[in-house]
């Protein structure tokens, strides 16, 4: 059963790869349809060219080698190159010059910031700044969450006619359970993997990445569980089902989505209200989607902090304790299925 | 792993009985066949035996110890139903054995499917009835286990392919293997198995040794001169199993004693009286077929 469920993780990866092939495919043409349209480097060569230009450099006491344009236009550059920190490049030009109505882009760490103030226009481009690479585990945390979505029914999939195979191994159920489990978790930590690869080999095509690790640590760690703890109440849904359990996982975003809304909405004080928030708060805390939190945070009410640690360990441990009470649920149930 | 004994096996569901107080011993190296009509209890008893249903009562033994992992890596099985994974290959499903049994026979498995016509690289879903039956076969067969269950192993498969089944469950006992299937086609029962239970209504009705079960049973048959006669308390002596009257023909199931009901018949009048010798079917059949309507027959038939 190990063997097949690992056959089942395969082609769901091969389906991952393909997407991610797409996505980098689409990246690399972005790249070079942008490369086309490097306006600020363009407009600089021009400047060069332009006669009466004047450059001059410098080399400023941290080693920064700034360079600055003017020409006759009215067109005003400086050019800050600070080597591996990266560049920046203001452009103060008259407005109406170019017809670029941008007025702030992120492209990876490339930060581009335009205003226009009376009849001149300044452009400052930031490049190779920093990337902070919990972003990275946010996305990765989130495509492992889908696939969990589709890998999580392991039990039922094996009720649907399949017992005879899988249970009549020379292992106990629990053995089998837990093995097959243990692929599962496996297959979506390479999923999040094969996402982060796939992400830094798209901002590679455009810069040389330049990571920010602060708040990796619990993002990790949530983007590793969440996911997990999704595929375990899913599972736990499911595992006694010999049939539709496709239903309960099309139906689990939406309801799980629905709940979250549900549980975070300001109820007023009526009988009604405070009912519903009786029943969907609680809630909330045994869905595991409302730990699949990025952002860095800590518990406090009345400005006194609850919680000592950054809520982001809370909600790793959190989805932890559902990961395991979840998938408790599922393998006593898949104990007693009989085929 | 010796003889395979079943004591008082009982499984319901809710409120329908699927297999009542069904005891059954199998004796080591031996060729045991499982008859009965659909939903009489033969796959039941099966899924008990493999752990696969949990019975409210009795018990199983293998050689005198209950299932256990140990045990079940000795028992290979064939069930009823396509259970293949319509998405994987049968290279697949051969791989899947190996990795899950160290007794697992990779080569012989291939040399199976081939007899069997079978393209490894094939996926399940694309094979025909008698093929995944046949995939089935090949994959139990190739794990040279100590006792093969299998459920109607012959099942979808041409007759070319039913012979080389029964060939190859009456090697597997010649192996040493202790061989238990069930089968509706009561003529390949009779060509492999030497000992046979038949089970109806989740009970055992009928069980022996084949040979013995053959010797004993006869019928006698004999013609009344009229429609009316009496049988004077043969329909009640112990020794008959059965009576079926139609018109001026009597046909006695005797288990014991035919000659007897031979003397009996022509002193009531009857002529033309013979012994027939039975067949496994009809030995089924008698076994499974309404005792109410037998009554009825007799009833009519007495007048």
């Amino acid at each position: 059963m190990t063997y097949v469920e690992w056959l089942r993780v395969r082609n769901v990866l091969r389906v991952v790869a393909i997407i991610l092939v797409v996505f980098l495919l689409a990246a690399g043409a972005f790249r070079i349809y942008i490369g086309q349209y490097d306006t600020v480097g363009k407009l600089i060569s021009h400047i060069q060219l332009d006669p009466g230009t004047k450059t001059t450099t410098a080399t400023l006491p941290d080693g920064t080698n700034r360079t600055t344009i003017d020409d006759p236009d009215g067109t005003h550059v400086v050019i800050e190159d600070r080597g591996f920190e990266g560049k920046t490049i203001r452009v103060i030009e008259p407005t109406g010059k170019r017809d670029n109505d941008l007025t702030h882009a992120t492209i990876g760490s490339v930060h581009i910031d335009q205003s226009a103030k009376g009849r001149t226009t300044t452009t400052i481009v930031r490049t190779n700044g920093t990337t902070a690479f919990s972003g990275l585990l946010r996305i990765a945390g989130t495509v492992a969450l889908i696939v969990a979505t589709f890998l999580a029914a392991p039990f039922a999939r094996e009720n649907d006619g399949h017992l005879e195979l899988a249970l009549t191994r020379p292992a106990s159920r629990v053995e089998l359970a837990l093995r097959t489990i243990g692929v599962d978790v496996l297959g979506l930590w390479i999923v999040a993997a094969m996402t982060i690869v796939a992400q830094i080999l798209a901002q590679l095509m455009f810069e040389v990445p330049h990571y920010e690790f602060s708040d990796v640590v619990w993002s990790l760690a949530v983007a590793a569980i969440v996911p997990i703890a999704w595929y375990s109440l899913i599972n736990a849904a499911t595992a006694s089902m010999k049939r539709a359990y496709g239903a309960i996982q099309g139906v689990a975003w939406p309801v799980a989505m629905l709940l979250l809304v549900l549980s975070e909405i300001p109820y007023n004080d009526s009988a009604l209200g405070q009912a519903a928030k009786a029943v969907f708060v609680p809630l909330a805390y045994l869905n595991p989607l409302h730990y699949a939190q990025f952002q860095s945070a800590s518990l406090a009410v009345n400005g006194r902090q609850l919680v000592a640690a950054n809520l982001g360990y809370v909600n790793a441990l959190a989805a932890l304790i559902l990961v395991l009470v979840y998938s408790a649920v599922a393998v006593l149930q898949w104990r007693r299925v009989e085929a | 792993m010796s003889t395979i004994r079943i004591n008082h096996l009982k499984k319901t569901y809710g409120p329908f009985v699927a297999v009542d107080d069904l005891s059954i011993d199998v004796p080591e190296g031996s060729v045991f066949g499982l008859l009965g009509p659909n939903g009489a209890g033969k796959t039941t008893t099966f899924k008990c035996m493999l752990g696969l249903a949990f019975p409210q009562e009795g018990s199983i033994e293998y050689g005198g110890r209950p299932l256990s992992t140990e045990v079940l890596a000795r028992i290979a099985y064939v069930p009823e139903k396509t259970v293949l994974y319509e998405w994987m290959t049968v290279a697949e499903h051969v791989e899947m054995q190996r990795r899950a049994y160290k007794d697992f026979n990779t080569a012989r498995a291939r040399e199976l499917l081939a007899q069997f016509s079978i393209d490894p690289r094939k996926k399940a879903r694309n094979l025909s009835k008698g093929m995944k039956t046949a995939t089935m076969v090949a994959l139990a067969i190739a794990r040279t286990a100590d006792v093969l269950i299998l459920d109607e192993p012959t099942s979808g498969l041409d007759p070319i392919n039913q012979r080389h089944v029964l060939n190859l469950i009456i090697n597997e006992s010649a192996r040493g293997a202790t061989v238990i299937f069930s089968s509706h086609q009561v003529g390949q029962v009779e060509r492999a198995a030497e000992h046979i239970a038949v089970v109806d209504h989740g009970r055992i009705v009928l069980q022996g040794a084949v040979d013995d079960l053959k010797a004993d049973r006869k019928i006698v048959e004999g013609i009344f001169p009229s429609e009316s006669y009496s049988l004077d308390g043969i329909a009640s002596d112990g020794r008959i199993a059965r009576v079926d009257a139609t018109g001026r023909i009597v046909r006695l199931l005797a288990t014991d004693g035919a000659g007897e009901f031979v003397n009996r018949l022509e002193a009531l009048g009857a002529s033309g009286v013979r012994v027939v010798d039975l067949n496994l079917e009809d030995i089924f059949l008698y076994a499974v077929s309404p005792k109410e309507a037998t009554a009825d027959v007799v009833a009519e038939g007495s007048k």
